[in-house]
């Protein structure tokens, strides 16, 4: 036995395997369905919503052949689902409408954005109703646009309704001359003619009709009699009959409605005008009444007249309403009571849609107005930029003029200096003496030349130079010990006051520097006595002033201070780029240099730097 | 010999004239300024005046020549430039003996000078 235990531990481990297996497949089989069924019933439940709407709705793949529909649209088209899946829309279209539709889709695909259209749309029967289309377009997890859906409503009674107010009042508006076109039906529902009309027959027992002023029936005839109806309109001769004694029955008469036997069947009748203003647009007619006087067997005599078999039309007039001329008369008078309310109505309406149309004409105008302003506005401020532009370059054009020259002029005197010094030290004549002195003067004159280039080249240089953060107090302190010397040998004295609170600002240092000492040089040489040198915070950046006693600036002088070469020491050694340089570096980083100078106060120089954002990121280099 | 007055607010050139000229036995006086050229001609009364065209404070040298005019009639004027002959206007150029564009060389003064001496008038 024990030579067959082994083999059955084994089937059974194996079996106890297998059943494992098995379990773990089922586990994951429920999984997978318990997955699918809730993937169907998400997809169910988006059916289901979809299906319920009335609007229509699909998807169409990149190359426009539908993808989905809901219930509303494959009923529109009468297909199922799936014979509609893989159909373009010139499968399901007329050929025109397809064209259109496909186009819309190529504009989606194209721009990627949505679109909103009113458009036609044919259901099976053929008819053509308005739709409002929203399309969208699809894309994958890449973003690129894989399809469009849509989705459409019926809008055919908003556009309708829409298009009759259009025309109501492009009637009413017409001027006075062509007033002929204008009908009842322009001022009113021919619903609500026909339901007053229908209202006002069934009160009184009489018949009524509206018709136009030429006599042609407007309303359907309300509570006609047979006689009437049936026999005396059913001949030409009755009929024109009818027609001829309507058009009195509704003549205008200013004391109420007309009432009198109708020049046809000899019933009677009675009519009025319907008006707007002094215009008349409709009549109203009513009657078909007997009285109690009548004679039958005259008005049967009408009978042979128009060719109705006489028994007949005896028994049809047995059917027509009887009632005394009094009460007839009092039906008349309601009935010219609703006639002159209707006709205030129709004025009122009249008055309205003009008042609409004068509206939609203003804004109209208005309208254009606007777009001509805002084209003119457009227009002016591209030439304003252009002008501006121009005047900037002819600025700049006419700086470099003024710069070079002065380069030119300034440079030609000392170098006109070193030939004249140099020849004249070269010629025979001249003693020892007079030629050291001379060679004295050409070094004088080069070291001159050597500071203007110098000068022309910081000039260029602080244009461009790179900030760090930086302490304003350190930087004047040093330019005020590089110039104490200087202030010295001139009887001058500094008198500094650094405020300790100042943040640090993005800054050039030696640019600062520079036009520190350039002021304080320029203090010194107007003979001042006393220089304050002050820093203190301002609004939006730190400020440094120099202010002297020295000569005062003369007004005229004041706008031509930072020009490049201007100098009220020329010969003496100044260039006229110092304040230039200075106005450089500061606009540099922003800033400004403002001169004050009178008599009583001395002259101040003011150099605002402003704490410009992102300024700390320029920082290094 | 002339009488020469030089009116140059570069230091330099009145100094470097007026010593060239002494030399070629001229008498010789030099101003920095219009005001202090009037006012030294007004003395001096030279027979030739050797004046800059731009001067500080956009002064210009022919202003010391027209204000010289009636007191000293057979005044002659030479004027030197740093600048380009065209910038002076044609009037002006016309009005004098001769202009003298920066740098120029010694010969060349001397004998601008020499030539004014000997001129006519």
């Amino acid at each position: 036995m024990n030579g067959h235990d082994e083999p059955t531990t084994a089937t059974l481990d194996e079996v106890q395997v297998l059943r494992d297996r098995v379990a773990e497949l089922e586990h994951a089989h429920r999984e997978r369905r318990l997955i699918e069924e809730s993937l169907i019933e998400s997809k169910a439940r988006q059916k289901a919503i979809l299906d319920n709407i009335l609007d229509i709705a699909w998807l169409k793949d990149r190359d426009f052949r539908y993808v989905a529909a809901n219930r509303a649209f494959t009923r529109l088209c009468g297909m199922s689902t799936d014979e509609l899946v893989g159909k373009t829309d010139y499968d399901l279209w007329p050929p025109e409408l397809a064209e259109k539709y496909r186009q819309d889709d190529l504009e989606v695909m194209r721009t990627g954005v949505v679109r909103r259209i009113e458009e036609p749309l044919q259901d099976l029967q053929g008819r053509i109703t308005r739709v409002e289309t929203i399309k969208t377009p699809v894309r994958n997890d890449r973003g690129e646009i894989i399809g469009t859906t849509g989705i459409a409503r019926d809008v055919t009674e908003r556009v309708q309704s829409e298009e009759a107010l259009h025309q109501r009042i492009e009637a009413l508006t017409q001027p006075p001359g062509e007033t002929s076109s204008l009908g009842i039906e322009d001022l009113f529902k021919l619903e609500d003619i026909q339901a007053i009309s229908d209202a006002f027959a069934e009160a009184t027992g009489v018949a009524s009709l509206i018709t136009d002023l030429d006599g042609q029936p407007i309303t359907k005839p309300s509570n006609f009699c047979r006689l009437c109806l049936e026999l005396v309109r059913r001949t030409e001769q009755g009929r024109l009959n009818c027609m001829h004694s309507d058009a009195q029955l509704g003549e205008m008469r200013p004391d109420g409605p007309v009432v009198q036997p109708c020049l046809s069947a000899g019933l009677w009748g009675g009519g009025t005008s319907i008006c707007a203003g002094d215009r008349r647009i409709a009549k109203w007619l009513v009657g078909q009444v007997l009285d109690e006087f009548q004679d039958d067997e005259q008005l049967l005599r009408y009978a042979d007249r128009i060719g109705v078999d006489v028994e007949e039309y005896r028994a049809a007039l047995g059917e027509v309403t009887r009632m005394p001329l009094s009460r007839f008369r009092r039906v008349c008078d309601a009935l010219g009571l609703i006639a002159n309310q209707l006709s205030t109505l129709a004025l009122r309406n009249v008055q309205q849609a003009r008042e609409i149309a004068a509206r939609q004409q203003a804004e109209r105008e208005l309208d254009c107005y606007k777009n001509h302003l805002e084209e003119l506005v457009e227009h002016r401020t591209h030439e304003l930029a252009k002008s501006k532009e121009n005047l900037l370059r002819a600025e700049r054009l006419a700086a470099l003029g003024t710069l070079a020259g002065g380069i030119a002029h300034e440079i030609n005197n000392p170098v006109g200096g070193i030939l004249l010094l140099a020849q004249y030290a070269l010629s025979r004549r001249t003693e020892p003496e007079d030629m050291v002195d001379a060679l004295e003067k050409i070094v004088g004159c080069a070291q001159r030349c050597k500071l203007i280039v110098q000068n022309v080249l910081s000039f260029a240089r602080a244009q461009t130079s790179s900030k760090a953060p930086a302490d304003l107090n350190v930087v004047v302190r040093q330019a005020c010990e590089a110039v104490a010397a200087y202030a010295a040998d001139n009887h001058c004295r500094l008198s500094i006051h650094l405020d300790a609170g100042l943040e640090p600002l993005a800054m050039s240092t030696t640019g600062i520097e520079q036009v520190t000492t350039n002021l304080l040089r320029n203090a010194i040489q107007a003979g001042a006595r006393c220089i304050d040198v002050r820093t203190d915070g301002a609004p939006g950046g730190v400020r440094l002033t120099v202010a002297n006693d020295g000569a005062r600036i003369a007004p005229g002088q004041i706008p031509r201070l930072f020009d490049p070469f201007f100098t009220t020491r020329h010969g003496e050694g100044g260039t006229g780029l110092g304040l230039s340089i200075a106005h450089g570096i500061a606009a540099d980083h922003g800033g400004t240099i403002e001169v004050t100078s009178d008599a009583e106060r001395g002259t101040a120089f003011a150099v605002f730097l402003p704490r410009q954002a992102g300024s700390m990121d320029q920082g290094g280099g | 010999m002339s009488r020469v007055l030089i009116v140059d607010d570069e230091k330099i050139y009145c100094d470097q004239l007026t010593l060239i000229l002494m030399r070629e036995s001229h008498e010789v006086r030099s101003a920095s300024s219009v005001e202090k050229g009037i006012q030294v001609g007004l003395e001096f009364r030279p027979n030739l005046l050797v004046a800059d065209w731009r001067l500080a404070d956009g002064r210009n040298g022919i202003e010391v020549a027209r204000a010289l005019a009636s007191a000293i009639p057979d005044l002659l004027t030479i004027l030197i430039t740093g600048c380009l002959v065209e910038e002076i206007p044609r009037e002006t150029r016309q009005g004098v003996f001769r202009v003298l564009e920066k740098p120029f060389s010694l010969d060349e003064v001397v004998t601008t000078i020499h030539d004014a001496a000997t001129s006519p008038v």
